[in-house]
């Protein structure tokens, strides 16, 4: 399906391959470099333009998505590692939520920080029921079922945003922040909720069906999602505009300034996927929302 | 002996296949394998309540000489520790770098050790990577390798022990230790049989041998073990040509000295009870079945002290 914003010979190019579950791709502009999880390989891999692929960090605990704050720090869904993490400059990892009313919080699969600092995050179950995704942390599941949480930056303290959210998965703040997305992967659905100055939740809706498992929004208000085989343009009311085949089955996505231009030329039109056993890119005519710059 | 007469416990049929039950010196533990749950089940009480939900399709239970509970989740192909304080924590489930298949029963020796039935389900290639199956079906034995703290899960040695099983399912061991026993399914070229190995003084497996073969879809699935030798099996299921029934065997000439009909489709058992003399049976159905005065008694290590 054609749309201004994907080029007519918009084509999904592989960049790297060989992996066992890739998902959680973000673009570090500090160092103009992609990262992403593979996460039943246990690690957290790099890719530029320039100097193609390394391992960034490994052991992983088995991240799942990955995000950067306001200071270029990189925060992690830590998935059966069973917290939320933050890579310091000099490379320690700070472990931000480990425990909810006094019981170990689920599996983390999707992240995203508001311009306020506050961390918001897909708290799901299924990291612990599959094979080959464990880590030596505690694998019972506690809660009854997935929720998305905020970490309140001020106390430090983790509570449910909303627990009417499925099996939710990826997530988003539209580039104004008054809107969170978040999808049941299960349901195949996109939920909307109002976001109020707080950055408590209200008004859920159903913004989009048919959908995968990740989100991302660009500067105009469009919403980018995997679904099946491909990932999908939304529009402002969630109806589809545009689509891009991918050769498998779409994970995540992130917006990527390759173009390595800083400030407002800066573009961040190319989008990455992760895919099962591979990652790719594409390049489309749509300003994506930064992440990891300051505001 | 006389054939034997179960009854339902208090709270059967639960909604649910019921499987992997085990005494745990006070009380019977079982699996609700698709309710994702363990209960538990009170002879003073009379009663059974639920002590683990979201256990990831457990099937098997076995407790160690030391207390521990250990449980296959089939769906997620890996044995668990469940320790009391509600966590439950994994055991190594690579063999040869490759991911096992599904684990189905297991049953610990006095050294610690393991043993576990290793099979192939539809189940087995859920999950986002799909991880293949082994090339093999087999039963396989966790030994743990080098100290262990209390709390701490350790560094545990997955191999292989059975070169001949088609698709092993039930397995207990002799009072003695010197003996393995294994039920299996056998698949559309094999039939179902009863299978026995003598345990060698290094810990490895001897050559197996055929106890009893069954028809097609009437074979055992849960084995016990009694204090004297026979082995108690769970076999048929309903329209199966032997029907759903408790077996006993005789050790010596492998013949079967009591069938015991029972309803449903018997998943396992266990002795338990105060004198380990009453059998506890699962079914597919969710009954859980009491047997009480059997004549026979269960072997102490297994389900921990009586």
């Amino acid at each position: 399906m054609a749309s201004e914003l994907i080029p007519e010979d918009a084509i999904a190019e592989q960049i790297s391959t060989g992996h066992l579950f890739t998902e959680g791709p973000v673009w570090d502009a500090r160092l103009g470099a992609l990262l992403w999880s593979d996460i039943a390989g246990d690690t957290i891999w790099r890719w530029s333009p320039k100097d193609g692929r390394s391992v960034f960090m490994r052991p992983s605990g088995k991240s799942n998505g990955l995000t950067l704050d306001r200071q270029g720090r990189l925060v992690a869904a830590g998935w059966t590692s069973r917290c939320v993490w933050r890579r310091e400059a000099d490379g320690a990892i700070t472990k931000l939520v480990t425990h909810h009313d006094g019981k170990r919080i689920g599996t983390p699969n999707d992240i995203v920080i508001r311009s306020d600092g506050s961390i918001y995050w897909t708290d799901g179950t299924s990291g612990a029921r599959h094979p080959g995704f464990e880590t030596s942390e505690d694998l019972q599941i506690y809660r009854k079922g997935a929720a998305t949480m905020r970490w309140d930056p001020k106390t430090g303290e983790p509570s449910i945003a909303s627990d009417q959210t499925g099996s939710c998965n990826g997530l988003a703040f539209s580039h104004d922040e008054r809107i969170l997305y978040v999808n049941d992967s299960t349901a195949r659905l996109i939920y909307a909720f109002d976001v109020a100055a707080d950055g408590t939740l209200s008004g859920r809706r159903l913004f989009a069906e048919k959908t995968g498992s990740a989100i991302k929004v660009d500067l105009d208000g469009n919403v980018w999602c995997t679904s099946a085989l491909s990932v999908t343009l939304l529009d402002a009311s969630g109806a589809v505009a545009g689509r891009i085949p991918i050769p498998e089955k779409p994970s995540n996505l992130a917006w990527g300034n390759t173009d390595l231009v800083s400030g407002a030329d800066a573009a961040w039109s190319t989008l990455f996927v992760t895919a099962q056993t591979s990652v790719y890119r594409v390049r489309v005519n749509a300003r994506g929302v930064p992440v990891g710059v300051p505001a | 002996m006389t054939a034997w007469s179960a009854t339902p416990v208090r709270g059967s049929p639960f909604a649910g296949e019921l499987d992997g039950p085990a005494w745990d010196g006070r009380a019977l533990l079982f699996c609700n394998a698709t309710k994702n749950e363990i209960w538990r089940f009170d002879e003073a009480k009379g009663a059974a309540s639920l002590v683990r939900a979201q256990t990831v399709r457990t099937r098997g239970l076995a407790l160690a000489p030391d207390g521990r509970l250990y449980g296959a989740q089939t769906r997620a192909r890996r044995i668990v520790w469940y320790r009391d304080d509600g966590a439950s924590y994994y055991l190594e489930s690579t063999i040869d770098g490759l991911r096992r298949n599904d684990p189905l029963h297991l049953t610990v020796d006095s050294g610690g050790r393991i043993w576990s039935t290793d099979r192939w389900t539809e189940e087995s290639s859920g999950g986002p990577v799909g991880f293949p199956a082994l090339s093999h079906r087999s039963v396989l034995r966790l030994d743990p390798s080098g100290p262990r703290e209390p709390n701490a899960v350790g560094s545990w040695m997955l191999r292989r022990m059975t070169h001949d099983t088609t698709s092993p399912h039930g397995v207990a061991l002799s009072p003695d230790e010197r003996t393995l026993y294994v039920s299996d399914d056998g698949d559309a070229t094999a039939p179902p049989t009863l299978r026995a190995y003598g345990i060698a003084s290094d810990g490895s497996l001897e050559k197996g041998t055929v106890l009893r073969r069954y028809a097609a879809g009437d074979g055992p699935a849960g084995i016990a073990a009694a204090a004297s030798g026979e082995i108690v099996v769970t076999a048929g299921g309903p329209g199966s040509s032997g029907g759903p029934r408790i077996e006993v065997i005789a050790p010596d000439d492998r013949a079967v000295t009591t069938s015991s009909a029972v309803a449903g489709a018997p998943t396992a058992c266990a002795f338990g009870g105060e004198r380990l003399e009453t059998l506890f049976v699962t079914t597919a159905a969710g009954e859980l079945l009491r047997i009480p005065g059997t004549g026979l008694r269960g072997v102490p290590r297994e389900g921990g002290s009586t």
